[in-house]
């Protein structure tokens, strides 16, 4: 079987414009007026999707927009833009995070294209992907993943088990330079996420 | 009857509960000697898609002895809340098996409360779970392409699992069924995903990519479940089994394989992969609501997750879980795994491993 | 002039062994006197003085080393003799001397191996392949006398004694087919350092010497160069596997010897083969390969005297700038990468085998590509050993005390005897330069220019292409973090045993491999040989019974005696 004429063949199945309409997670907007009860207070004066679990407890009250996410990109390194190593690390996830995350490197979405690529080892990570509540023996393997890595480096946090903890249990105790909100962050936002925080434009 | 696996203080087996934790073999740990050390894989490598450890006893390249170090150990309180609440947590114990555990988890609290399910609801349970298992199958397909570093079929693949998640999201508004299912209603539209099977097929004629598989975590063992059970010629289906759905309606077909080793299990995903796509394509799907009397009671839910059984059993008191516990099939296939490992070498670990198809994060948890 | 050098060795020598009985200090320093003359003597008796030079080399080494380290009057007792035996075999102009030397090595090696451990099964094994190949040297001896009518090294009419006395050389040197029951490993791997280093080092070589000896006085056998060359190859090839997969200490470097024994054990069967030009260079190979691997093997061995503990996996070890720099200088040679002396002599050994495939006539010429195949194979396994060797021994280790100045001289005189290659190298000037500065070219031919290398070249332009490297960049800025170890916390370990072990997985049918066992064996001739080594025990036992009381003391004065014996038989 030959691969490369195969794939030839295929044609290209990378999307120009990998934003699509997904209902959940996708931004909320307030529908109606009510009193709202959510299970990870992420509903006060107003609605904070790092907050969010998605779970649609506050139905009809709040209704999905189907827009992708905005990721918060607190800081972002231009040394990136052209090559981008990210080390995924599992803090004690579902196994949701991890799965969108490897998504991303799907035709579909194609991260190569953005010069974003994933390594084995944090010893050549430009960013830490911290994904998941904080398990039980997890702390010392964060710690230690963000000490080999070099400088200049990133902390991303995927998922808002990771940010705010979610339902299910508590956050990693580390700060994040890039915030991707979602339950879990669909490839779409968390692709957006990446290319700002390697100082890029979204298509 | 089979046995399944613990569930609680109790062992599952196809007749219903025991009494006891389920009879096993206890193995004998013979002394290795001389040249002999421990190596610990995980809990963060890049070969690893969830962070685990596994202590493996070696002489070098060689797999003597392989254990299970749980780094994960994640906590999840569902006792003392309402049934809704609950489920939400439920549905985040594995997302890659959210619709599994929901399904499963809401069955056994209609069995509590002695809840009649319409056709409808449990049609549209039967999609969700041949769509999460289509998705599973090939992703752990990929994962053993991958690991093999057979790049563009296992883009091709990750493509179609995308494919599989758009379905979803189309189908039940959220890629991972979270908050598709509640109790006395379903959310899901008909859509089946339009896959190329053949392509992935092909895959499987490559030599290079057999020769990796074939021999590889040979396990042939009554006690086991899913995928691990079929590859080495055990009928063994939860679907078979349960009177919750209507698998009899649409003439499931169960496929096996004799060798029992990462390749027949690979075989048999690939199978299940096109058998649940006839199923689905047979299956009409629509949102539906049905009535529930809250009440107290106890029951238990069992569903074929990709990976095998998956069971819940619960106890409702005044509305709320007095208490819970999980059947994870990844627990059974650990044990498998673990018992497949040794007498192989090191570069057989990502093979065999994937192969299995099992998610720590279910593993490791511990409700309360 | 040369006769009076070789006078004043065995005069300061057999001083030397007497002066153990007063002190320990006063021997060694007298040995280390004897060794250095006897290496002058080498010296101006180029290019066939090269054996004496190298021999004078090592024990000078030796001597120095055990005068700085050890204490013990029996064992420098032993080592003068064992030397004494050496320097006789190497100097001897008829049979019989050489026969006494011969002797008086063994015994004298013999008494040191049993002595060290207080076991004397290890000595008994050495002893019994010991008289082996005693017993074939006498019977060849015996065959070229009936032939010349004279006990002298004369011309002989017939191939005959040389194949026989081969036989027995290729015995001592643990060659196949005695390779596969290990009896050099055994013997060598349970002296004491100083000792180890003496018998492998210098001791196998006399069996090159034997052989070459024999070869100039015989006509050309094809048949033997064949012979030689195949089981030299074959002995790399599983010398250099077993070397690999061991784990013991000394035991792997003694497998290291036979494999470097192989090595030029095919050299010598090519010196059969060719004529001309070609058996010039292959003279120089051969050469070059003893200087190389008897000096790297006496640093190697010596080095295993600051290990503590006998298995790599277990041995506590220190290691010292100094000595890391003499380690891996040694490595590196006998890994055969320029510019040290080893890389001049691997690469002379394959440039002969390619060369012997092209000019050996029709058939034949497969012999060589069939040896060349296995000796390349075998130097890769041998690479990979000795890097294990070297990271167990040395690098992966703390930093410890400060010692080894004499490993630090041993790997740099593997640097400085590259000049010695130049020196023998056949033709070092009609060749073109092929682009390589210096005019520094070692060149191999056969009617023809064939290929060359210029290790004076790397040796001067590796240090300046680092120079200007660290020049143009400056310092680097290093910020220094832990191993990622996956997050555990724990490092990683990996033992020596479970380095090799991917070959023994691989080559478990070859190798016999048994899980959870010491050391992998060929166990099929073991069994048979340890049959013939009880039996050697049982009769030695009843020998000593009757007429040594198997007291040290008896011992000694059979040892004595026995010199006496050769001495006079000698002059």
């Amino acid at each position: 079987m030959n691969w490369f004429l195969k794939g030839i063949r295929m044609g290209v199945r990378t999307e120009k414009d990998y934003h699509h309409e997904t209902k959940w997670p996708s931004r909320l907007k307030r529908a109606q007026e009510g009193e709202v009860k959510c299970p990870t207070d992420a509903i006060g004066e107003e609605w904070r999707p790092e907050r969010c679990i998605f779970c649609r407890a506050c139905e009809p009250l709040f209704s999905p927009t189907g827009e992708t996410l905005t990721p918060k990109v607190e800081r972002s390194d231009r040394t990136f833009r052209r090559s981008f190593y990210l080390y995924p690390l599992d803090a004690g996830s579902c196994g949701a995070c991890n799965l969108e995350l490897r998504l991303i490197s799907s035709p579909q979405y194609d991260m190569t294209r953005f010069g974003i690529f994933f390594t084995n080892t944090p010893k050549h990570a430009d960013a830490l992907v911290i994904m998941g509540n904080l398990g039980k023996r997890m702390e010392e393997v964060i710690r230690r993943a963000y000490d080999v890595m070099p400088s200049p480096k990133l902390v991303i946090l995927l998922g808002t088990c990771a940010i705010s903890g979610g339902v299910t249990g508590i956050p990693p105790d580390i700060r994040g330079d890039v915030i991707i909100p979602g339950c879990p962050p669909t490839p779409a936002s968390i692709l957006d996420a990446l290319i700002r925080a390697k100082g890029g434009e979204i298509p | 009857m089979r046995i399944i696996g613990d569930l609680g203080p109790y062992c599952l087996t196809s007749e219903g509960l025991r009494e006891g934790p389920c009879a096993r073999e206890v193995e004998e740990h013979r002394d290795l000697g001389y040249g002999s050390f421990n190596f610990l894989y995980g809990p963060s490598a890049g070969g690893l898609l969830e962070s685990v450890g596994f202590e493996i006893a070696t002489y070098g390249e060689s797999i003597e002895r392989i254990g299970h170090v749980p780094y994960k150990g994640r906590q999840i309180k569902i006792t003392q809340l309402p049934v809704e609440e609950a489920l939400i947590r439920v549905e985040r114990i594995n997302g890659a098996f959210a619709a599994s555990h929901s399904i499963s988890f809401l069955q056994a609290v209609e069995k509590a409360f002695e809840a009649e399910v319409p056709y409808e609801v449990t049609v549209s349970r039967m999609a969700q779970l041949e769509l999460e298992r289509i998705r599973n199958n090939l992703f752990v397909i990929q994962r053993v392409l991958e690991s093999a570093s057979f790049l563009v079929p296992s883009y091709l693949l990750l493509q179609q699992v995308e494919e599989v998640n758009r379905t979803i999201a189309r189908s039940c508004g959220h890629r991972y069924f979270f908050g598709a299912n509640y109790p006395g209603r379903v959310e899901c539209e008909h859509e089946v995903p339009s896959l190329k099977i053949g392509d992935v097929e092909k895959i499987l004629e490559n030599r290079i990519f057999i020769d990796r598989l074939q021999g590889n975590g040979v396990i042939k063992e009554d006690n086991s479940i899913g995928p691990a059970a079929r590859a080495s010629g055990f009928r063994y289906d939860a679907r078979l089994d349960s009177d919750l759905f209507v698998y009899r309606d649409f003439d499931l077909k169960v496929p096996t394989q004799d060798h029992g080793d990462a390749f027949s299990r690979i075989l048999v995903r690939l199978e299940e992969i096109k058998e649940s796509l006839r199923i689905l394509q047979e299956l009409r799907v629509k949102p539906h609501t049905f009535p529930m009397r809250v009440r107290d009671g106890e029951g238990i839910g069992r569903v074929e997750s990709p990976s095998g059984d998956l069971a819940y059993l619960v106890r409702i008191r005044n509305g709320r879980i007095e208490r819970a516990f999980l059947l994870a099939p990844s627990s059974v296939n650990m044990r498998l795994f673990l018992r497949s490992m040794p007498g192989n070498i090191f570069t057989d670990f990502p093979f065999n491993w994937e192969s299995f198809g099992i998610w720590i994060s279910e593993l490791e948890v511990d409700l309360k | 002039m040369i006769a009076d050098l070789v006078l004043l060795v065995y005069a300061l020598s057999i001083l030397s062994l007497a002066g153990s009985f007063l002190s320990n200090r006063i021997s060694l320093i007298l040995l280390a006197l004897a060794s250095g003359v006897f290496a002058i003597y080498g010296a101006t008796n180029l290019p066939s003085g090269i054996f004496s030079l190298v021999a004078g080399i090592v024990w000078t080494l030796v001597s120095m080393y055990s005068l700085v380290h050890y204490n013990n009057k029996w064992l420098t007792m032993i080592l003068s003799g064992t030397v004494l035996g050496i320097i006789a075999v190497l100097t001897s102009s008829n049979y019989v001397e050489f026969l006494a030397g011969w002797e008086t090595m063994t015994l004298f090696s013999f008494g040191g191996i049993g002595l060290y451990k207080k076991d004397w099964r290890p000595a008994l094994t050495f002893l019994a392949f010991g008289e082996l190949s005693t017993a074939l040297l006498i019977s060849g001896f015996a065959l070229a006398y009936s032939m010349t009518g004279s006990l002298s090294f004369e011309d002989l009419s017939s191939p005959l004694p040389l194949i026989i006395t081969s036989m027995g050389f290729i015995v001592k040197m643990g060659i196949f087919p005695f390779l596969v029951v290990e009896w050099l490993p055994i013997a060598h791997g349970n002296a004491r350092s100083d000792l180890s280093a003496i018998l492998s080092a210098t001791m196998t070589m006399t069996g090159i010497y034997g052989i070459f000896k024999m070869e100039t006085l015989s006509p050309v056998s094809m048949y033997l160069g064949i012979f030689l060359l195949l089981i030299g190859a074959f002995s790399n090839l599983f010398g250099a596997l077993y070397f690999y997969v061991s784990d013991h200490v000394k035991g792997l470097l003694a497998f290291s010897t036979i494999e470097n024994n192989g090595s030029m054990l095919a050299l010598l069967g090519s010196l059969e083969l060719v004529y001309g030009n070609l058996r010039e260079f292959v003279m120089f190979s051969l050469l070059t390969y003893l200087i190389a691997h008897s000096l790297a093997k006496t640093g190697l061995f010596l080095s295993t005297g600051y290990i503590e503990g006998e298995s790599l996996t277990t041995a506590k070890a220190f290691r010292h700038g100094l000595s890391v720099l003499g380690t891996v200088l040694m490595t590196m040679s006998m890994s055969g990468l320029l510019p040290t002396i080893g890389g001049i002599a691997t690469w002379s050994l394959l440039e002969s085998m390619f060369m012997e495939a092209i000019t050996l006539p029709h058939l034949i010429n497969i012999v060589p590509v069939i040896a060349g195949i296995m000796i390349g194979m075998g130097e890769g396994f041998a690479t990979g050993a000795l890097a294990r060797f070297t990271s167990y021994t040395q690098l992966t280790r703390q930093k410890g005390k400060r010692y080894g100045i004499i490993l630090t001289v041993s790997g740099i005189l593997l640097l400085v005897t590259m000049g010695l290659a130049y020196l023998l190298s056949p033709f070092n000037t009609n060749v073109s330069q092929l682009g390589v500065g210096l005019n520094s070219l070692i060149s191999s031919q056969y009617q023809r220019a064939f290929g060359g290398i210029s290790p004076l070249y790397v040796l001067i332009v590796w240090p300046i292409i680092a120079l200007v490297i660290y020049l143009s960049l400056g310092r680097r800025k290093i910020r220094v973090v832990d191993t990622w170890d996956n997050g555990s916390g724990q490092g990683f370990r990996y033992t020596s045993f479970g380095m090799a072990n991917n070959l023994r997985l691989m080559l478990r049918a070859l190798l016999r491999t048994k899980t959870g066992s010491l050391e992998t064996s060929a166990d099929i001739f073991w069994q048979a040989m340890l049959v013939l080594v009880r039996s050697y025990t049982k009769f030695s036992r009843l020998f000593s019974r009757s007429f040594m009381n198997s007291s040290i003391t008896w011992y000694m004065i059979y040892m004595i005696v026995a010199i006496i014996l050769i001495m006079v038989i000698t002059l």
